[in-house]
């Protein structure tokens, strides 16, 4: 289980355990498609490049904090949103 | 280091030292992994303290000062002043790398390398600091020239967390491949297996394109090191042309402002006051006010590692505030040292291997000096023929004469080849050792304990062909680790310990070198990887379930299929093994794995031991003329063609009992067909490879020679080629590669129905 519409918030998508590179496509293709949705990354538990390249390009809103303790640990919030 | 008597001294010493070297780090690893072994505590001891000894005959201060401080670090180790644990192996390894290093940049040029004074003192203050970790580095910033700090790394120290002033540093940019995602890198993952790290920073390489493809890498990463160079070294390996790497020295952070300061002791002991669990709450709280402080001073670092700590414990969090008040105040700005690393190490590398002494055991010189003068005496005999022949005998009663002649120089330049070719070969057990700190790095980073083991290190192997292996084996070794085995309580939970095991095995069947990696890990779902096969449309899914589970296992090598980090997730296995079999292919070897759910995955890499020497026999076609190695041809038949049944778009005959589909040589590789008529007679070279058996049809048989068969690069990719050789009047010849051709008929039969 990776990444998933949040069943009481279509808006928000959550990403949860371990995020690998083929998601990046379906979350890119989510946040061009709806432009408000938000991303909850706390369940996240590894987070692949690809998937934080999509992000830090659509910088979508994001309930943190990252769930990835390198993530967390090492690179600024604030250059994601 | 310039008069003769020196450079009379310095080969043997180079010699020793290497040997030293060696036998020393072959002691540390193992005493890392039963640090109570006072036999060799002893051994490396005395060791370094020999290399000491020797070094000092030449004028290498540093060298001396570094060798001096292991010594002395050691001593107290092996007096019981001091543990003698992880640490102290790390460190003396490090010592080891070290020495090693310089020695070979003596045998290159005569001098140390640049940094070595650095270095040097670096690994000598951390012995002096009793081993504590990284104490701070007695070097003044004076000794490093000045230069401007490219901005990128600038905005790394800015954000960098608080570290001794002084300390060396490595700023490194990485920017990724655009096609990386492709052959199975995570980019990211790689920097979270860096040691030491301070700062990271991921922001687009460039403006975004307008339809960015998500699986296009298009980010820069920075980032801050402390760790020494060669660990970073390390585990950048396999991605070092897309990294710049700028050695910089810490500069001293400004102290707090004292309204910062004066917070910051405050949660100091809030913090100190109850480390315990039941002070979590007020420990949260100290960490965002000491975190907001530091925010508000723009040591926005500070605050992110604040908060961090605060997670770690009360005591992270304590030692953490402490730092941060103790910053000394030494103004000084970032100093840079150009990266001399990359094209001059390589060059140093190269003069090192052409000027590098080989030791032999004087019993194999003896044997080759034997073999050379039967060579002579054969020759000689060449010549009383040579006379007959000038004195009018017939050539029919010469002829043989001759043919013994040719049959006994031929065996003995057999031999001579195959004695020089073996002089040529090293021992792995310095490649094994290479492996052991990457690896236990590797383990550090993904929170994993892992046991290397090793076997077969004095089996030798050809020197170009041990070089090579590096880069495929620490692949393989590092996806042992970081998808084979399991986390630590996954393997609790399983009944197995928690230290994972990796072994690391050659040895040699036949004229094979087998190399082997095993892990006690998870193992390979085949399932898994037909579910995963079937939807990259590798095969359908029916031929998929059709398949062993062993071809099906043999899939994670299939280019493309290991670019998926879930893959390597779920199977254990997976990223960039394609790579790993295309650099072994590169070597004429092969790959092969096995795999057990639950019980771990057997890699093997099968190489040539040596450059060989083939039996080929010549066959013609028209003017063209072409080789084929012996071992793969069955017979060679002439047949009467009435004996050729014609099975409408192939051939086949009868030959001893069994059907042999028959091709045409020039057709399998394309050339014009002859313009003679046939004869009454087909010549056929019967060739066998795997099961499969067939016959090629060719105009002419030639004779059999022994050669020594080169790969061509630009031929590489014509199927049915195995490389060329060359003719003792200077041609070349081509050798054909039978299990391509096999292949090409295969092919040809099917197409033709």
């Amino acid at each position: 289980m990776s990444m998933r519409p949040d069943p009481e918030d279509p808006g928000l998508i959550l990403l949860e355990g371990v995020c690998p590179v083929e998601e990046a496509e379906s979350l890119a293709a989510h946040l061009l498609a709806n432009p408000g949705a938000r991303v909850d990354w706390r369940a996240c538990t590894r987070l692949h490049t690809a998937i934080l390249q999509v992000i830090l390009r659509l910088r979508p809103p994001l309930r943190g904090p990252c769930g990835d303790p390198f993530v967390a640990r090492w690179l600024d919030p604030d250059a994601f949103t | 280091m310039t008069g003769r008597p020196v450079d009379d001294l310095l080969e043997p010493f180079l010699a020793e030292a290497r040997e030293l070297i060696d036998g020393a780090a072959e002691d540390l690893v193992a005493l890392a992994a039963a640090p109570g072994d006072g036999a060799r505590l002893d051994r490396v001891f005395r060791a370094f303290h020999t290399l000491k000894g020797s070094v000092g005959l030449f004028d290498f201060p540093p060298f001396l000062a570094l060798l001096h401080a292991a010594e002395d670090g050691l001593a107290a180790a092996r007096d019981g002043r001091a543990g003698s644990g992880d640490d102290l192996a790390d460190l003396a390894l490090e010592a080891l790398d070290a020495a090693s290093r310089f020695t070979d940049a003596i045998a290159a040029g005569g001098a140390l390398p640049p940094g070595a004074a650095q270095e040097a003192d670096r690994i000598a203050a951390r012995f002096r600091g009793g081993l504590a970790p990284r104490a701070p580095s007695a070097l003044g910033p004076a000794e490093i020239p000045d230069g401007p700090v490219p901005p990128w790394a600038e905005a790394l120290l800015a954000r960098a967390e608080p570290v001794a002033p002084g300390s060396p540093l490595v700023a490194l940019l990485y920017r990724p491949r655009e096609d990386c995602f492709f052959s199975g890198d995570d980019p990211l993952g790689l920097v979270r297996g860096v040691p030491g790290l301070l700062a990271v920073t991921v922001a687009p390489a460039g403006p975004w394109p307008a339809d960015q493809d998500p699986f296009a890498c298009t980010l820069a990463i920075a980032l801050l090191s402390a760790a020494p160079r060669p660990e970073i070294d390390a585990v950048i390996r396999l991605v070092r042309d897309q990294v710049t790497a700028v050695a910089l020295v810490a500069p001293a952070a400004p102290p707090p402002p004292d309204l910062t300061a004066a917070i910051l002791r405050e949660q100091l002991r809030l913090a100190a006051a109850d480390p315990g669990e039941a002070g979590a709450g007020t420990r949260e709280a100290a960490a965002a006010t000491a975190a907001n402080a530091l925010r508000a001073a723009g040591r926005e670092a500070a605050a992110r590692a604040c908060r961090f700590a605060a997670t770690e414990g009360g005591e992270a969090l304590a030692g953490r505030l402490a730092a941060l008040l103790d910053a000394p105040d030494a103004p000084s700005g970032p100093q840079y040292q150009p990266d001399l690393a990359g094209g001059q190490e390589a060059a140093e590398a190269e003069a090192a291997e052409v000027g590098r002494p080989l030791r032999v055991e004087a019993a194999r010189i003896d044997g080759l000096v034997a073999l050379a003068g039967d060579l002579v005496a054969a020759r000689n005999g060449l010549a009383h023929l040579a006379a007959r022949a000038e004195a009018g005998e017939a050539a029919a009663a010469l002829a043989p004469a001759l043919r013994e002649a040719e049959a006994r120089i031929g065996r003995l330049s057999g031999d001579l080849h195959r004695g020089l070719a073996a002089l040529r070969l090293v021992p792995l057990a310095p490649l094994f050792r290479r492996f052991a700190r990457p690896l236990r790095e590797i383990a550090r980073g993904l929170g994993k304990e892992v046991v290397l083991e090793s076997e077969g290190g004095a089996v030798g192997a050809d020197r170009a062909l041990v070089d090579a292996l590096f880069e495929p084996l620490l692949h393989v070794l590092r996806n042992a680790v970081d998808h084979g085995l399991e986390p630590p309580e996954a393997r609790r939970r399983a009944g197995k310990p928690e230290a994972g095991h990796i072994g690391l095995r050659a040895q040699i069947v036949g004229e094979t070198l087998a190399v082997t990696v095993s892990d006690d890990g998870r193992g390979i779902y085949p399932e898994r990887i037909r579910e995963r096969a079937a939807a990259l449309g590798l095969h359908p899914p029916g031929t998929l379930a059709a398949m062993r589970d062993a071809e099906v296992i043999d899939l994670v090598f299939a280019p493309g299929f290991s670019t998926a980090e879930r893959v390597s997730d779920l199977s254990g296995r997976g990223v960039g093994m394609d790579a790993v079999r295309a650099s072994v292919a590169r070597l004429s070897g092969r790959v092969e794995i096995e795999s057990a759910v639950g019980r771990g995955t057997v890699i093997r890499l099968l190489l040539p031991q040596r450059i060989a020497l083939t039996r080929i026999m010549r066959v013609g076609i028209g003017d063209e003329e072409y080789g084929l190695p012996l071992d793969a041809v069955v017979e060679a038949a002439r047949l009467p063609r009435e004996r050729i049944r014609d099975l409408g778009p192939g051939a086949a005959a009868l030959l001893r009992g069994r059907t042999v589909p028959i091709l045409r040589l020039a057709d399998l590789l394309g050339l014009a067909p002859a313009p003679a008529a046939p004869s009454g007679e087909a010549l056929l070279v019967v060739l066998r490879s795997g099961p499969e058996t067939i016959a090629v049809e060719v105009d002419r048989f030639g004779e059999r020679l022994d050669a020594l068969t080169r790969p061509l690069a630009g031929l590489a990719a014509t199927p049915g080629v195995a490389g060329t050789t060359l003719l003792g009047d200077g041609r070349v010849l081509v050798v054909l590669d039978p299990p391509g051709l096999v292949a090409a008929a295969v092919g040809h039969e099917e197409d033709g129905r």
